[in-house]
């Protein structure tokens, strides 16, 4: 069975302490559905008293420190020994290319988190997943660092070719981990988990994220994007129009997002159909290539794509 | 030691179709011209058979340029080939839909429409004298009798140059390898294979390298990985995230430099583009 671990709440404690919107965060992480979630000490108390959820873990210092919190059920820590106290991971940092450190158990038979391996891509990682399998017996949590942007297809990999069943991501890539909603994505569209769930929260969460990190989540980027359902050029449009499969991975509900046909330079005949249909302009067939020529022209002139009320003038002015 | 493989940009094709980007004659030919001479291997310029003007730019672009080659991008159709022809790039890609979706319910075709017109369209860029060069279009959603029909139609025009292409970014890197290999195999040793990802799942950078490891001459880059959705492949970093096993015939700093200028040269109407990443 595949578990994913998301750490995002371990990774924010140099990020202002925003009560409210790190809580409604938690609330909509849950819904998306995590085999566990991380917190560090902070947040657990930040947080408290935590929403109903039975996957906490709790980011701890030392292993001692587990003592503090005897009603706490999981707990991961850096360096704690493997397999000695059956609550507490221990989280090994390896190399990027999967180097564990000298100090490291072998064949140890308790769970572990193994952290690294960001350049991995660029080896056999495969033959690296199947030495790590080797050397820690127990459950390895995979927590792939991003630093070469990899970590979704690693996690991807171990996960589906690499004979591992569980990973660490952390929501929007924060802290420099595989990004939590494209690991989840990946795994709904093998058909590996999460059939029929949808995620139509997560642009609160990339904004509430946004507010916590001060860091804005780029337009294009993977699931989250605002922009990454917007489509243009003419042959994207028809092939959307006709089936959406054509050129969307994902139905953009899936992501709480939604498709947008803009038009500009690299508009057709397609889209000026949907865009005067969708407006409700009434309009001859034959004045469909005067039309686009006008978008076209428009959009030369204002280097960039047109506004409804710029089409409509247009349309206007084209019809016979 | 280091092996070879090739930049192939689509910031002119692919990254003009960034849905809100409209780039003027002006700004692709500066685009044209810091990529000739920042060491791209082959600049995908554009689409011909989109208008008068996009071909006027094309055949300047050719005109201009110093170091790379130059290739255009055409459908299944003959009058999009007759109008790269005019162009005169050294290379014209065709793009040869492979998956049920996109040639049953997008085009209303079958199959045998598929290698029809391909050999069609073959047959005129044979009689042009540029290297053809062939995309299989949603190879990952494809089905793989199909693509090794297709890679028999290529072996029959000796065609060489072959683009896999993860239309929807829904490839992980396993089955780029199991696509390559299968095809790789049936078109044989002369075969220059060429790599085009989407970013939809984050693993556009990934899928790159990964077919870059299993013998992928050409990565499809764009610059910022701007185009459709989430993008194409990152040019600079592909370059960083590889360099110690590629020579992308460009440094890390290069790529970075290059990368950055092509993103100012767009950035002064589209604020909203991606930062170059260093």
């Amino acid at each position: 069975m595949i578990r994913v671990t998301d750490r995002t709440l371990s990774c924010l404690d140099a990020a202002p302490a925003k009560a409210p919107a790190l809580r409604r965060f938690l609330e909509l992480l849950v819904r998306t559905g995590p085999d566990a979630i991380e917190l560090s000490e902070g947040m657990w108390g930040l947080l408290g008293p935590l929403p109903d959820y039975p996957g906490y873990v709790l980011r701890i210092e030392r292993a001692e420190d587990a003592a503090r919190y005897p009603r706490t059920p999981r707990f991961v820590c850096r360096d704690a020994p493997v397999g000695a106290d059956p609550k507490i991971t221990g989280e090994i940092l390896l190399g990027d290319m999967g180097e564990a450190p000298a100090a490291a158990p072998r064949r140890a038979f308790g769970r572990v988190r193994l952290q690294g391996l960001g350049g991995a891509m660029t080896g056999d990682y495969l033959g690296i997943f199947a030495r790590l399998r080797e050397r820690f017996r127990g459950p390895i949590e995979f927590c792939p660092t991003d630093r070469r942007g990899f970590a979704t297809a690693l996690a991807a990999e171990w996960l589906i070719n690499g004979g591992g069943s569980e990973a660490v991501a952390s929501f929007g890539g924060v802290g420099g981990f595989a990004p939590t909603e494209e690991v989840i994505m990946v795994l709904k569209l093998a058909g590996l988990r999460d059939a029929g769930r949808t995620y139509g929260f997560f642009p609160e969460m990339a904004s509430l994220l946004q507010e916590v990190t001060g860091d804005p989540v780029p337009p294009g980027k993977p699931v989250l994007g605002k922009r990454i359902f917007h489509v243009e050029s003419g042959i994207h449009v028809d092939g959307v129009l006709k089936r959406p499969e054509c050129y969307e991975p994902f139905p953009p509900e899936t992501a709480g997002l939604e498709r947008k046909i803009l038009l500009g330079g690299q508009s057709g005949a397609a889209s000026v159909r949907a865009k005067l249909e969708e407006l409700g302009i009434k309009h001859r067939a034959a004045d469909i290539p005067a039309i686009l020529e006008g978008v076209k022209k428009k959009s030369g002139e204002k280097k960039g794509a047109l506004t409804n009320r710029e089409f409509a003038e247009i349309a206007g002015a084209c019809a016979t | 030691m280091r092996s070879r493989r090739h930049i192939l940009d689509s910031t002119l094709r692919d990254g003009a179709q960034t849905p809100g980007l409209c780039l003027t004659r002006e700004q692709k030919l500066k685009i044209a011209a810091l990529l000739d001479a920042g060491g791209a291997r082959q600049i995908e310029a554009g689409v011909p058979a989109s208008s008068r003007r996009e071909k006027e730019t094309i055949a300047r672009i050719v005109e201009n340029r110093k170091n790379a080659a130059i290739s255009v991008w055409g459908r299944l159709v003959p009058s999009d080939i007759a109008h790269a022809i005019d162009c005169r790039p050294d290379v014209i890609h065709v793009s040869a839909p492979v998956s049920h979706t996109h040639i049953h319910a997008r085009l209303g075709k079958d199959e045998a429409w598929v290698i029809g017109r391909l050999r069609v369209c073959l047959g005129l860029i044979g009689k042009s004298g540029a290297t053809p060069s062939v995309g299989l279009e949603d190879a990952f959603r494809g089905e793989p009798r199909f693509m090794e029909a297709v890679a028999d139609t290529l072996l029959d025009f000796g065609v060489k140059r072959v683009r896999i292409s993860d239309t929807v970014g829904v490839a992980l890197p396993g089955a780029v390898r199991e696509v390559l290999t299968r095809l790789s195999s049936r078109l044989g040793d002369g075969a220059v294979l060429g790599f085009h990802a989407h970013n939809d799942l984050g693993m556009a950078v990934a899928n790159t390298v990964e077919a870059a490891k299993h013998g992928c001459l050409y990565a499809d880059v764009t610059a910022g990985g701007i185009g459709e959705r989430a993008g194409n492949c990152d040019l600079a970093r592909l370059v960083a995230a590889s360099s110690d096993i590629f020579d992308w015939g460009m440094t890390e700093a290069a790529a970075f430099k290059l990368q950055r200028d092509i993103l100012e040269t767009l950035r002064p109407e589209n604020a909203w583009l991606p930062d170059a990443v260093p």
